[in-house]
Order: structure tokens, then sequence, then C-alpha cells
């Protein structure tokens, strides 16, 4: 069984391309987050607000006019700068952001256009527009937990669906000693470093990257076991020094492939 | 290319484990909720029932596990191998209620010590009244924040002790403490969203209760109204028992499912489960 729902969006160029829905975790962790900044927002500018209608209202007596139709004025003022935070931060940052808003950065998710562009304007509007018709008896939430494409109710409308965004778990660049700069040159030399797969040289900076959360001992057991893996993989009968930690030759293997072939290397 | 879906999972943040609990859940519901229901009536039986209902309990999480890694176990496999430790279950969870308690209690008595003089701050003025009213609220926060932190420590206990079984029983509450090192905020915050998605069900077993509010009115001056008082308060009690039993049966799956998908998780980011080279044949046409 599949834990997350993907969809596969074909392009006019004809090229598949495979995106992992976001979640219904991810999407009401977002959502808390936002409505909590919409919230915290809303409530600093109706303090200032308040300041300054106070002063207005008195000004406004001293002049002489009612203050009942000024009350109703600012009453009338305040919904509609509400409404503009409320619906101007969703827009605002889907827009700039690219679909994200703080909440879907934190929890690493973006809208996307069902075609797997970028979502523009008026798809943003749209999905805030009909955010809060989305949230009446969480209508949005069973629409997402639901729907095979796990889409709420602006989400069908404006045409766009949430998915995740990759990001890595670990280190952003993988740290590479000096002794294994100067491994990578001999084994360049002594093994064939291109029979490794690009697969494989993304699960090797995987662990490079990953190495500093692991337990000692699980570091220790998936270094070796690697290692060994690797050595057979690149076809070495004997290692070029006696006692070579097991890390820095995985550290010498990547950076090997990576002075030959860069990041990243098609599959045949 | 082998498809993303024949790998293991790669490290999954908060809203993931979240999400992956719940299709878990949605997928074998009527398995999960046929063993939670087993569970919960053990309950009722004193001591013996308590270990079996804690044991099927923790069989949903392994079975989740092993739904998680795609090797799936049938339900007899997974109680066989859960059975032998079936009191370790009830034995190191009253040891670690009693660890809790114990460091809890620790937690209060210094804050306790600490909330003196900030309440003595408020008898100088307005002012200071405010301020120390903010700190005693901050500070209550913060207690809150670390029993919170520490049940998060010792949450997976129960995981390790199904699937860990091999090893011995006590070594799951320091394990689980290994498991969750750097991890604490994760566990937290997932712990908080679920009892948040779960809240409405509990909140719901209290409802009886709103209904005896009525005959509160003329108590003290009559004897029927006391006694009819009586009568609703145990049938409150009751329908509070009958909803709350409902209210466990329902959300133990889910609960259970979010924690074998926290036990994965955080197994895969301690010992990189997933860091594995593909299994391939070597291919001989390779230049």
């Amino acid at each position: 069984m599949n834990l997350f729902k993907t969809i596969t969006i074909r392009t006019p160029e004809s090229v598949e391309l495979e995106f992992t829905l976001a979640g219904i975790g991810n999407r009401a962790l977002a959502l808390l987050i936002d409505y909590l900044l919409v919230a915290l927002l809303i409530s600093l500018v109706s303090i200032i607000a308040s300041f300054l209608s106070e002063q207005l209202v008195s000004l406004w007596a001293q002049i002489g006019g009612g203050t009942d139709a000024l009350d109703l004025w600012l009453v009338a003022i305040a919904f509609l700068v509400t409404m503009a935070i409320y619906w101007g931060y969703f827009v605002g940052f889907e827009t700039l952001w690219q679909g994200q808003t703080p909440g879907k950065r934190l929890t690493k998710i973006r809208v996307i256009n069902d075609n797997g562009k970028p979502a523009g304007v008026f798809q943003a509007t749209l999905r805030s527009l009909l955010r809060p018709v989305d949230d009446i008896l969480f209508i949005g939430f069973f629409c997402i937990l639901f729907g095979q494409q796990e889409k709420r109710i602006g989400d069908w409308l404006a045409g766009t669906l949430v998915v995740q965004s990759e990001t890595g778990v670990g280190e952003a660049t993988v740290r590479i000693s000096n002794s294994s700069q100067t491994l990578a040159t001999e084994l360049m030399a002594q093994a064939n470093v291109g029979n490794l797969l690009p697969d494989d040289f993304a699960m090797l900076r995987q662990y490079l990257q990953r190495r500093q959360i692991l337990t000692k001992a699980a570091r220790q057991n998936l270094s070796v076991q690697m290692a060994q893996q690797l050595k057979d993989i690149v076809e070495l009968d004997q290692l070029p020094e006696e006692e070579l930690p097991a890390e820095q030759f995985l550290e010498a293997i990547y950076v090997a492939y990576q002075q030959k072939f860069g990041d990243r290397r098609r599959a045949y | 290319m082998a498809s993303p879906s024949s790998r293991q999972l790669r490290p999954l943040n908060v809203g993931d484990v979240v999400s992956a609990g719940i299709s878990l859940v949605r997928a074998h519901f009527k398995t999960y909720l046929g063993l939670s229901l087993k569970a919960a009536l053990w309950y009722l039986v004193p001591v013996y029932g308590w270990a079996k209902g804690l044991m099927i309990f923790a069989q949903i999480g392994r079975l989740g596990f092993h739904e998680v890694i795609r090797q799936p176990e049938t339900v007899a496999l997974s109680l066989r191998n859960v059975r032998p430790r079936m009191w370790s279950f009830l034995g190191v969870a009253m040891l670690v209620s009693l660890i809790q308690l114990a460091l809890n209690y620790a937690i209060s008595l210094v804050a306790g010590i600490l909330l003196v003089p900030l309440a003595a701050i408020g008898a100088a003025g307005a002012a200071a009244a405010i301020l120390s009213g903010v700190l005693i609220v901050a500070m209550q926060l913060i207690i809150f924040a670390a029993q919170t932190w520490i049940q998060a420590r010792f949450w997976m206990y129960d995981m390790v002790l199904a699937m860990e079984t091999e090893s011995e029983p006590t070594a799951a509450i320091s394990r689980s403490w290994e498991l969750t090192k750097g991890s604490a905020t994760r566990v937290l915050l997932v712990l908080l969203v679920s009892y948040l998605v779960m809240a409405p069900l509990y909140l719901l077993s209290f409802v009886p209760f709103l209904f005896t509010i009525p005959f509160f009115a003329g108590v003290s001056t009559d004897a029927t109204a006391n006694e009819a008082l009586g009568i609703a308060l145990v049938l409150a009690t009751l329908a509070f028992f009958f909803l709350f039993f409902f209210a466990v049966v329902l959300s133990a799956p889910f609960f259970q499912s979010l924690k074998a998908v926290l036990y994965y998780d955080l197994r895969n980011r301690r010992e990189g489960l997933d860091l594995q080279f593909r299994d391939r044949p070597r291919d001989q046409d390779r230049p």
C-alpha cells in the first residue's frame, strides 16, 4: 500500500512529472500556522486602529459633527481592513512566493496549477475567496481526506493542486575531509567510478548528509556496509591504503564521481 | 529505473506522519477497530485484562509498522510475536508511569519554588501585578512544555516492546529515550496535532453531564429533587463511561498507527533504514 498519494502530470511537451500530494496532515498544520499569523496580524492592526479611531472620534466631536454616523463608518472600515488582511495574506503570499504561504513553506508544500505550472494571481484569489466556504463544518477537510486528488472546493474551482516540494534532511552540503580529496584522485585512476548509477550516487549523498543525526552504532555499521558494497560496484580489488576508515572511502568515492560526472548524470 | 514506491520511505516531517497514520487506519480500518474493541473490552478485567489490552494495542502498532516497511504481517503472526511479552507491556507501562510521575512531581516542585518570588512581585503595585501575572502564566506554560516534552521522550516504549522482542523489556524505556533524541519537538508536534484531531471525540463523552444541570435547581430544599439529581448523575456517569469507551475504541487505532509511522521515522532518522543501495543485476554491456 502507498501511504502517500502521488499524481502524474503530462506537460504539453509530453514530459511526465510525478508529484507527491501534500497530505491532510501537512495541510492542516500549514493552515494552523497561517491562521495564527493572520490572527496576530489582525489583532496588531486593530490595536493601532482603535487608538487612531479614538483620536478621530474626539476630533470629530470637537469640530461639532455627530459621532453615530462616524462610528458606523469606522466599523465598516475595520471590517473591510480585516477582510483585506485575511484574503490579502493568502493571495499575496501564494502569488509572490510561488504558491507558498509562511505555513506552507514551513511544512514544505506548495500550490501548483493542474498542468504543473506555478499558480498565478487568479488561482490564488479563487482559492482564498472560497477558503471560508471550505472551513464551514470542515467541508474542505473531508474533501481533502476522501478525494483522490486531495482537492478542497477552492482547489476544484481554481484548478490547483497542493503538492510537496522536495527537500532533504540533514546538512545542505556534504563536508569532505582533505585526505579524502587526495584519495579521490587515486581512486579515479584505479577504480571504475562510472559503474556507480545516479541512484547509487544519490544514496551516497543522502548518507553523507544524514550521518550526523545517526546513532553511533548505526553510523559505524552503515558506513562499513556501504563501503563494502561500493568496493564491489567500482571493481576495486584492494583498497589504496590499509586500515582505511570506511567513511573516508565513501567521501572519496563521492568526490571522484562528482568530479567525473558532476552532480547529475542521466540514467542510460 | 526502479519506481520510487519500491524503496523505503525518506525521513518524514510532522504533517507527513499524521497523513501516513490516517491512511494506515483507513486502509485497515476493520482489522484495527476489531483489535481495538477487543483490547478495550479486556481493559474491563483487572490486571490480567490490562496486560492483555496493552498487548493488543501494541499489536496494532506492530501491524502498522510492518505495513510501513512493506512487509505486512498477518494478525495471527503478530500476535504470536507479541504474546510472550504480554506481562512486560503492563510492567513497563507501570514503570514508565512511575518515572513520569516522579519527574513531573520534581518539575512542579522546582516550578512551585520559583513561582513564590514571581507572585511576590505582584504586591508592589498595579504595573507589577500585571508583570507578575504575565510571568506566572509564562511559568505555567514552561511547566506544561517540560511535562509534555518528557511524555514525548517516553512515548515510543510500547512500540519498542512490540518490535524489538529480542532485547530486555526494561531496555525499551532507554531505547525510546534514545530514539526520540533530537526529535522531541517533532514527536510533541505530532502529539499536539493528533490530540487536536481527537479532542472532539473525547469532549463528546462529557455531554451527558450537561443534562444533569437542570436537576441542581431544586437541590437541598426538597428531598425528591435530591433523589432526582442522584438518579440523573448516575445515568449521566453511565452514559459518560459508555461514550468514553466508544471514544477510546475509535481513537486508539489512529494513535497506534501514528505511533507506528513515527517509530519507523525515528528509526529511519537515527539508523538510516532507507540508506541502502539498490539491488541490481550487474549488467554486462556496461563500458
